[in-house]
């Protein structure tokens, strides 16, 4: 039983190591949108604007604007705010980024789902679009107020993608640096 | 004969009763119109009404005081408003510590505490909130009214069945024809609130404003608390703020203004002006629905204990903002309001240098925590010995 633990144990730090272990980079032009309307993809504009990135931004992007990029950042969380003033419902917004995550995959491009509303943006309002912007990403970069129930971490070591957890939302502006400029953040 | 004399003096005493019961009903709601003392900093150079800005407000009750904090120097303009709800204390008190503790080095600062002075003039009926709350400060007790979230009947009476608000056409319940925060961006020749607001964008375009901050409270289980609400135009002003506040380990959500819904100063004010609009949320442990009792304790001190039981059950998921033993207190959410506040103008002066505005004096978040409030509110002998003017123009009585 001990014995049966201690290897269950060792199996899930390698396991985990390998995830944050593993090489991730990617590339410009980036196409930048929301998953869930909220506000939140506008903190990581400025994050990308700090680290000098080419980027396109659409809070309602749609499969079409992939063509020409070669990075599908989707910035997950939702508001009933956000979704009023975009005009859609839950339903189309989920479709929208469905949509855009099965194009973005298609066209070979990374996608990197960027949770930073911590436990705010967590809840049955978010979580529809968190699960789904996660469960089609090739990285996540999470705020950790938002991961206290591992909701995110258990995603990506299901999926054996990075997970890059930051304790403050102003050191993601950090990390978007590193992924893009090809060398893996701390 | 005996009964009848036994039935007069019961009558007599019966009316008595109910005299000296309307006698103090009547005194503490006339009280409600004896206005706090406020007390100008040093960085205060004016004292305006709105009325200056639109003429059919004087007289009307709802006419209210516009401190101008200017630098002599070439900058934005920035108005701060608090009191659009006076049954939110943290927004009416930030913008009373603005005005007695920012001292403007570039550009402008306008402070309308008193937004909907008429709200202040009366509670909420029903709602068993304490007229009045007090803050220690190094200069004696501070009192302020706790108001109502509406415009007094006094001054705007009877409500509509319904509340058409001009000019989209929206449809709100009759009661909203009194909230400020719906009636933008007024009219005229409106109701009374309307002509308030139509004041206060007149404020805007005559002063050529540069920036609005309106500052407000929510219940905790509502879902945009502790929260930055920004007009499209102000977004980016927003999002760079949300990140200073963020990298000041201050957690703060940014919020859209919802395009369809109408009359709230950051959707009106920003589409009818040039200025960028926002709104600041705190969580107002006195404002919900789960509240417990209403006194004035709770107020300042922020701790409720229907609000502690509810921040534990439900997998803790009923209340939007931490909530423990340690409450909400006053003095931190008015922190965060003048935290917010300095983010912004740090932001609007980054993205417009050409505009810039800059404070110092304002405490943040933590001066206000590790200080209290009472260490940022002046008092009489503050300002007798500084030689500043008290305001407000009726202290006749005081509660």
């Amino acid at each position: 039983m001990m014995r049966g633990l201690v290897l269950g144990i060792i199996a899930v730090g390698i396991g985990f190591g390998q995830v944050t272990a593993q090489e991730f980079t990617a590339e410009q032009p980036i196409l930048l949108t929301s998953a869930g309307q909220s506000a939140d993809v506008l903190m990581v504009k400025v994050m990308l604007e700090r680290n000098k990135l080419q980027f396109t931004f659409d809070k309602l992007a749609t499969a079409a604007q992939l063509a020409g990029n070669k990075t599908l950042v989707l910035v997950a969380g939702g508001s009933s705010k956000g979704l009023g003033a975009a005009k859609v419902d839950p339903k189309q917004e989920m479709e929208r980024i469905a949509a855009l995550i099965a194009g973005a995959k298609k066209e070979g491009m990374k996608i990197i789902a960027v949770h930073v509303g911590g436990e705010a943006r967590r809840g049955s309002m978010s979580d529809p679009f968190n699960k789904t912007a996660a469960e089609g990403a090739d990285c996540l970069v999470v705020l950790k107020s938002g991961d206290q129930d591992q909701f995110f971490t258990k995603i990506a070591n299901a999926r054996k993608i990075p997970f890059y957890g930051v304790d403050k939302i102003t050191d993601a502006v950090a990390v978007f640096g590193r992924l893009f400029a090809g060398q893996r953040p701390q | 004969m005996r009964g009848s004399t036994g039935h007069r003096v019961f009558g007599a005493v019966l009316l008595l009763g109910a005299l000296c019961g309307a006698w103090t009903a009547a005194r503490e709601f006339r009280l409600m119109r004896v206005e706090e003392p406020l007390y100008p900093g040093p960085g205060v150079t004016a004292v305006r009404t709105l009325s200056e800005y639109a003429p059919r407000l004087c007289g009307s009750g709802l006419d209210t005081e516009v401190y101008v904090l200017d630098s002599g120097r070439p900058g934005g303009t920035v108005l701060v408003m608090g009191g659009t709800h006076p049954n939110e204390p943290a927004g009416f008190v930030a913008a009373v510590v603005v005005l007695e503790c920012a001292q403007v080095r570039q550009g402008r600062l306008l402070v309308v505490p008193r937004a909907n002075k008429s709200g202040f003039s009366c509670t909420d009926p029903g709602e068993g909130m304490p007229a009045r709350f007090a803050v220690e400060t190094e200069h004696g007790a501070r009192w302020f009214r706790l108001g109502s979230r509406f415009t007094n009947w006094v001054h705007q009476w009877p409500d509509p069945l319904v509340y058409v608000h001009f000019p989209s056409g929206q449809r709100l319940s009759g009661a909203e024809t009194r909230n400020l925060n719906r009636a933008f961006p007024g009219r005229r020749h409106g109701s009374p609130t309307e002509r308030l607001a139509h004041a206060l964008v007149q404020l805007v375009r005559a002063e050529g404003v540069d920036l609005v901050v309106d500052l407000h409270e929510s219940a905790p289980e509502y879902p945009v608390n502790n929260a930055v609400i920004a007009h499209e135009r102000a977004s980016e002003v927003a999002a760079i703020a949300t990140l200073r506040l963020q990298e000041e380990g201050l957690s703060f959500n940014l919020e859209p203004s919802p395009y369809t819904f109408h009359g709230l100063t950051h959707r009106e004010i920003g589409d009818h002006t040039e200025a960028l609009a926002l709104l600041l949320e705190t969580a107002n442990p006195m404002q919900g629905r789960l509240r417990g009792e209403g006194v004035p304790e709770v107020v300042v001190g922020g701790l409720d204990r229907c609000y502690l039981r509810a921040a534990t059950i439900r997998n803790k998921t009923v209340l939007r903002v931490p909530y423990d033993a340690g409450g909400l207190p006053l003095a931190e959410r008015v922190g965060r309001h003048t935290a917010a506040l300095l983010a912004l103008l740090g932001a609007f002066s980054e993205l417009h240098p050409d505009r810039p505005v800059e404070v110092s004096g304002l405490p943040d978040y933590h001066a206000l925590r590790e200080r209290g409030l009472g260490g940022y509110l002046r008092g009489e002998s503050y300002s007798e010995a500084h030689g500043l003017t008290t305001t407000p123009l009726h202290t006749e009585e005081t509660p």
